[in-house]
């Protein structure tokens, strides 16, 4: 359905992520950057977290990093996020991802209770943990309007 | 035995001739026959012989007479040879006899025939029959070993040669070179021959012949089988089986100790059995959970790598529902959008057949406005079926992950347990141990092996050398008792020639013993035929000393006197007699003189004489037991020649005395010098003509008074 896509762009990445990104990538968690930012976006648009951010990383992430899949994903939650089509056809919807995605991924942190000092603990049954961890958020958690959080 | 008939066809140069024996009469007993030189008179002499024993007589012995050495005449032969395959032609020799009142008629036919394109081959055949005394004749008989058989019986083969002399003979008989020994010693030999020494040497000679051919076998196997080489063989063998024995020996003193520490070996492995069981489970245990760890690791990394990839379906629901709602008036059937619309309101009705009104095309404008790409919520409705679909797909693709590393995280625990527990059952590691004895005990146990499967090995060795010398010895055996053989055989055949040199020696003691009768007959015959006798002069043969059958002559007044030299004065005639026979042809071969050819031939004569004499003297006694007296006839051609004189007058004289029935045969100018002598004792005479035309000769009858 692609109507626009705009294969020089490269998504931002919130600066303050960085060291927790590679944390979670170096620990297996996530392949790679594209795969926390699209599951941070969901999470963002799921809790309403629509955060901007003038603070991106210096290396962004390229367009063709994506596979269809993933852009799919990016243009309904633009076109949810607007209900006006037309923002299929602009660069924006790339920079609503990148909100979603901001403000989602501070709470996949909080989910995982992952907090800084743990990145420097890269003891594997640590690891497996929080990708069991990761597993049962996905599986199993609630939003409330609230903002409150609960795991079953 | 007296010839009464002689009968030819083709036989030689007769064509066809009969000659008709008178019986004798007055004391006529010389059947003459007076030819011309080359007339047939030897042809005659022979055509006797071969019609008795053609095997004996070989036509190309004849020198100057017939030119083919075949009983056929030359010229049929020739004729014959130049006639078409399958030609025949046919000779014989007819004699009538008659012996002891029985009359025989012999009749000896050859048969030519012209087979292939070479010379004519021929079969000599034979007819005889008898008549007995009453005139009855019998079956005629043509086995020729029946014949044979009745032939020797009434007229031997060895007689044949004391009976019959050609001049060809009688000139030899009468030279004064060594071919009057040999054809002396050939006569006597022949006539003095003992059918069962003769028969007893062929014997011997066979026996010695055969004994050397079994010798030469029995030799040929013995040097096939060296007896050294065997007798090395089972050496070399019998100490190989000392050795294998000695080692197996050695082989059964091994084993026991080395079984004993393989037994103690077991005995301590099956002491740390429990432990190395335990120690073998804890082995399979770790190395389950090293399984399982790993499988867990496997699933895990796939998992996180599923998760990380499509995740993030799992958290689309709030997102598919808002985009629901968005689009939930929107219906469009997939597929429909804008230029398919345009395309059918460009035409006049609808694709349902209704023709377009107003109200319908308005309808179909605001469709327009619906559907792609004016309107994408047709498609945006689609993308959340997919991204529902994939959603649930990854719900389940995790789940079995989680589930599989649920399990193994399950097992993991599991197995630690027991890991931990079968460590604290272990009280020490006796894998090691178990590994040294374990190596010590299959050292052994190849030791062992290798034992075992030498001695088997030198069992069957053994087996195998006992096998190869029981053959050694059975081949040892055979060579001794071969050996043992061909002594034997070599015994026997020693004795067998031992047996011959007697025969031998008896042969010639029995010629000696002969010649020496001779000699008696032959010094008699002398008496009466030499003129010379008168005057002292006699012959004598010799046979006692190394220069035996010369006819020698010599004067009786000389012998006395030698002996008389040597013996003395005293010596009388009467003791003459007395002296040694050796000592006497020793002087007589001293004082012995010449003789000229007139006095060589009258010793010629007397030797026929004296051979006729013993011929018919030793059958006499051979049927001494049947009363019986034999003569033979004598055939004797030319004996005259080279006589004149007193010489002459007494051989004529006295030729009739030779035989009962004397078939002389001469030429014109002998029958002259003769016919005075023997006038009165001829029988019969028959005249050879020559026919130079037809190469042949005719007999012809005479009157008896002739001259």
């Amino acid at each position: 359905m692609v109507e626009f896509i705009d294969l020089q762009y490269r998504f931002r990445r919130n600066s303050e992520h960085e060291n927790y990104m590679k944390y979670l990538i170096n620990g297996k968690l996530f392949n790679e950057y594209k795969d926390i930012m699209v599951l941070s976006s969901l999470i963002g648009y799921e809790n309403g977290e629509y955060v901007e951010f003038n603070t991106p990383a210096t290396d962004r992430v390229l367009m063709n990093f994506f596979d269809d899949a993933d852009i799919m994903l990016i243009d309904l939650i633009a076109y949810a996020h607007t209900q006006d089509q037309k923002i299929l056809f602009s660069r924006e919807k790339y920079t609503i991802f990148e909100n979603y995605y901001n403000g989602g991924f501070m709470i996949l942190l909080r989910l995982l209770e992952l907090s800084e000092y743990r990145l420097s603990d890269n003891d594997e049954s640590y690891l497996k943990e929080l990708t069991i961890k990761l597993y049962r958020i996905l599986n199993n958690y609630k939003i409330y309007k609230e903002e409150h959080l609960e795991i079953y | 035995m007296r010839i009464k008939r002689v009968l030819f066809r083709n036989y030689r140069c007769f064509l066809d001739d009969e000659v008709i024996f008178s019986k004798e009469e007055d004391n006529k007993n010389i059947n003459l026959f007076i030819a011309p030189n080359g007339g047939g008179k030897t042809e005659f002499l022979f055509s006797i012989w071969w019609a008795f024993y053609p095997d004996s007589l070989n036509f190309n012995d004849f020198t100057g007479k017939e030119a083919t050495p075949y009983s056929l005449n030359g010229d049929l032969y020739r004729q014959l040879n130049n006639s078409p395959i399958g030609t025949r032609k046919e000779c014989f020799v007819e004699i009538e006899f008659e012996n002891e009142n029985f009359t025989y008629v012999i009749k000896r036919i050859e048969t030519f025939e012209k087979k292939s394109a070479r010379k004519p081959t021929s079969i000599i055949s034979c007819s005889f029959y008898v008549i007995d005394e009453n005139g009855i004749a019998k079956p005629p008989m043509s086995d020729l070993k029946e014949i044979n058989n009745n032939l020797e019986r009434i007229i031997p083969q060895k007689v044949l040669s004391g009976i019959i002399f050609d001049g060809e003979r009688m000139k030899k008989i009468s030279s004064i070179d060594n071919e009057s020994v040999k054809s002396i010693e050939g006569v006597i030999s022949d006539i003095t021959n003992k059918e069962v020494l003769i028969s007893f040497e062929s014997e011997l000679a066979s026996l010695k012949s055969h004994y050397q051919r079994l010798i030469k076998n029995y030799a040929r196997k013995l040097n096939s089988l060296d007896l050294e080489a065997v007798a090395e063989n089972i050496a070399i063998k019998e100490k190989e089986l000392k050795e294998s024995k000695l080692k197996i020996a050695s082989i059964n003193t091994k084993i026991p100790p080395l079984e004993q520490n393989i037994l103690t070996i077991s005995e301590r492995l099956r002491e740390l059995e429990p432990s190395r069981k335990i120690e073998i489970e804890l082995v399979g245990a770790t190395r389950d959970l090293k399984h399982y760890e790993d499988n867990y690791e496997k699933d895990l990394g796939s998992f996180r790598s599923l998760m990380s990839s499509e995740g993030a379906y799992m958290l689309i629901n709030k997102l598919t529902n808002n985009l629901e709602s968005i689009i939930n008036n929107t219906d469009v059937p997939l597929g429909l959008n804008v230029k398919i619309v345009e395309n059918i309101l460009e035409r006049d009705s609808c694709i349902c057949g209704n023709t377009f009104n107003d109200h319908m095309r308005q309808n179909l404008f605001e469709l327009n406005k619906k559907l792609p790409p004016n309107d994408i919520n047709a498609t945006i409705k689609e993308q959340c079926k997919i991204i529902q679909s994939n959603a649930k797909k990854t719900k389940e693709n995790l789940k079995k992950l989680y589930k599989s590393m649920d399990e193994n995280y399950q097992s993991i625990e599991e197995t630690k347990n027991n890991v931990n527990a079968l460590k604290t059952k272990l009280t020490e590691s006796v894998d090691n141990i178990v590994v040294k004895l374990e190596v010590e005990r299959a050292k052994l146990e190849d030791k062992l092996n290798a034992m075992k499967s030498e001695k088997e090995g030198l069992l069957k060795k053994i087996v195998q050398l006992n096998e190869e010398l029981k053959k050694q010895y059975e081949i040892q055996k055979n060579l001794a008792e071969t050996k043992a053989e061909i002594n034997e055989l070599q015994t026997r055949k020693d004795f067998v020639e031992k047996s011959l040199v007697a025969v031998k020696l008896i042969q010639e003691e029995y010629r000696l013993i002969a010649l020496s009768e001779i000699n008696l007959l032959f010094k008699d015959a002398y008496k009466n035929i030499s003129e010379d006798y008168r005057n002292g002069r006699r012959a004598y043969l010799t046979h006692k000393l190394n220069k035996k059958y010369l006819m020698l002559t010599y004067n009786d007044a000389d012998l006395y006197n030698y002996f008389k030299d040597i013996k003395g004065s005293n010596l009388d005639e009467d003791s003459l007699g007395e002296i040694d026979e050796n000592e006497v042809e020793k002087a007589i071969n001293e004082i012995k003189i010449s003789n000229s050819t007139g006095q060589q031939t009258v010793l010629s004569l007397a030797f026929v004489k004296a051979i006729l004499d013993y011929s018919r003297r030793e059958s006499n006694i051979r049927d001494k037991e049947l009363k019986k007296v034999k003569s033979y006839p004598v055939v004797i051609d030319a004996p005259f020649s080279d006589l004149s004189g007193e010489n002459l007058d007494n051989a004529a004289a006295s030729i009739n005395g030779f035989s009962e029935q004397v078939l002389l045969l001469i030429n014109n100018e002998s029958f002259n010098s003769i016919k005075e002598n023997i006038r009165e004792s001829i029988n019969s005479v028959h005249f050879f003509h020559k026919n130079k035309e037809k190469q042949c000769s005719t007999i012809e009858k005479g009157g008896v008074a002739i001259g």
